[in-house]
């Protein structure tokens, strides 16, 4: 059962990986999240099935990944509440170091950026959608929206990157 | 008034840019919309910027998970089989749980059986009714001899202390007041007073 299970994780690990990177932008909170849902996953082994494993794995990622987020989110709270936070803020790695950033352009960056800044359900639709490809049918049964809502989010999700990105994008292309 | 009150077809547009560029305008709004991006300079850039945002989403790469991941889970789940071991008497007891509880139903309904046969009255001879109706009897003599006793020291006590003086007293003055025997007393009927100065005639 061991055998099979580690088969099915490595299909899906890297797509898990992929959404919570840059659902978070950060390597180790990813690899966090991954690891979470493959326990999970292991705990349901026996419920799960071919069909409904996909839509699963997806659906538990991004919930790990908003738990992940909330975890941040308190944590900063926390340190700043503390008084000297902004010189232990400094110490936490939120943002990707240089080795830990994907080879990209500064663009490509400030994309990541602004993509892992936005709201759910717009960051994990667009994620969805324009970086793992993922059809709207899909995408509206794993988020559980109707399709029409899918399609609204996707472009309001997308025209609010452009919002955050018109800067950058400017700098670089006029 | 800004530039969209000026030419309402640029908000128009603005709406209709993700749209566009999923393909999901029908024929009549993408003629409006080339029409106008053809003219409007500025709605224009903003077609290049929602295109180029678009290019870079699309070029972002799905990246490869390392194996101490995966590795570090089915190292977790090495202690799996152990567990399991344990928890092979814990199946077990999943599957006689029901057979358990039948036995202990069945051993509660026993116990109390055999502790309602032990309580329950055992048969009576007519020897012990007379028994108990003498012990009865004897009973309440002994009660009423009591009680008689207990009044009778209770008088004497009272009227040895001369707790009854007072009642005495006013028994006896009422007596002397109001009884007709009283009033016809032999004291009274003696020889009426000769008036003053009175004598035989």
């Amino acid at each position: 059962m061991t055998k099979k299970f580690r088969s099915v994780a490595d299909q899906h690990r890297h797509r898990v990986y992929t959404f919570a990177y840059y659902s978070l932008r950060n390597r180790e909170e990813a690899e966090d999240v991954t690891q979470e849902v493959l326990v999970r996953m292991w705990k349901n082994w026996e419920e799960l099935n071919e069909a409904t494993l996909p839509a699963w794995i997806n659906r538990v990622t991004r919930n790990a990944c908003i738990d992940a987020v909330r975890r941040r989110r308190a944590y900063r709270t926390r340190v700043v509440a503390t008084g000297d936070g902004e010189e232990m803020l400094q110490g936490i790695s939120i943002e990707p170091g240089p080795d830990a950033t994907v080879e990209a352009s500064e663009l490509r960056e400030t994309i990541q950026g602004a993509l892992a800044s936005l709201q759910e359900p717009y960051r994990s639709i667009v994620i969805l959608r324009e970086i793992q490809d993922m059809k709207y049918e899909e995408i509206s049964k794993n988020l559980e929206l109707p399709l029409n809502t899918v399609k609204s989010y996707l472009h309001r999700g997308r025209r609010m990157l452009r919002e955050k990105l018109t800067g950058t994008l400017d700098h670089e292309s006029f | 008034m800004n530039r969209f009150e000026k030419n309402p077809n640029c908000l128009w547009v603005r709406e209709r840019i993700e749209s566009f560029l999923d393909e999901e305008l029908g024929a009549d709004a993408l003629t409006t919309f080339h029409s106008h991006v053809d003219v409007c300079a500025e709605c224009r850039r903003e077609l290049d910027r929602a295109k180029r945002v678009l290019q870079e989403l699309h070029a972002l790469p799905e990246l490869y998970c390392p194996d101490r991941v995966v590795d570090g889970v089915m190292a977790g789940l090495e202690e799996r089989p152990r567990a399991a071991g344990r928890n092979r008497f814990a199946d077990w007891f999943g599957v006689l749980r029901p057979a358990l509880a039948g036995v202990f139903v069945l051993l509660v309904v026993v116990s109390a059986l055999w502790v309602l046969d032990r309580t329950r009255p055992q048969e009576i001879t007519p020897a012990e009714v007379a028994e108990a109706e003498a012990e009865l009897i004897w009973t309440i003599a002994y009660l009423g001899d009591i009680s008689r006793q207990s009044a009778m020291t209770a008088a004497t006590q009272a009227f040895d202390t001369g707790m009854l003086q007072p009642v005495r007293r006013a028994v006896d003055a009422a007596f002397e007041t109001e009884s007709p025997a009283n009033r016809q007393s032999p004291r009274n009927q003696q020889s009426p007073k000769t008036p003053p100065g009175g004598g035989s005639v």
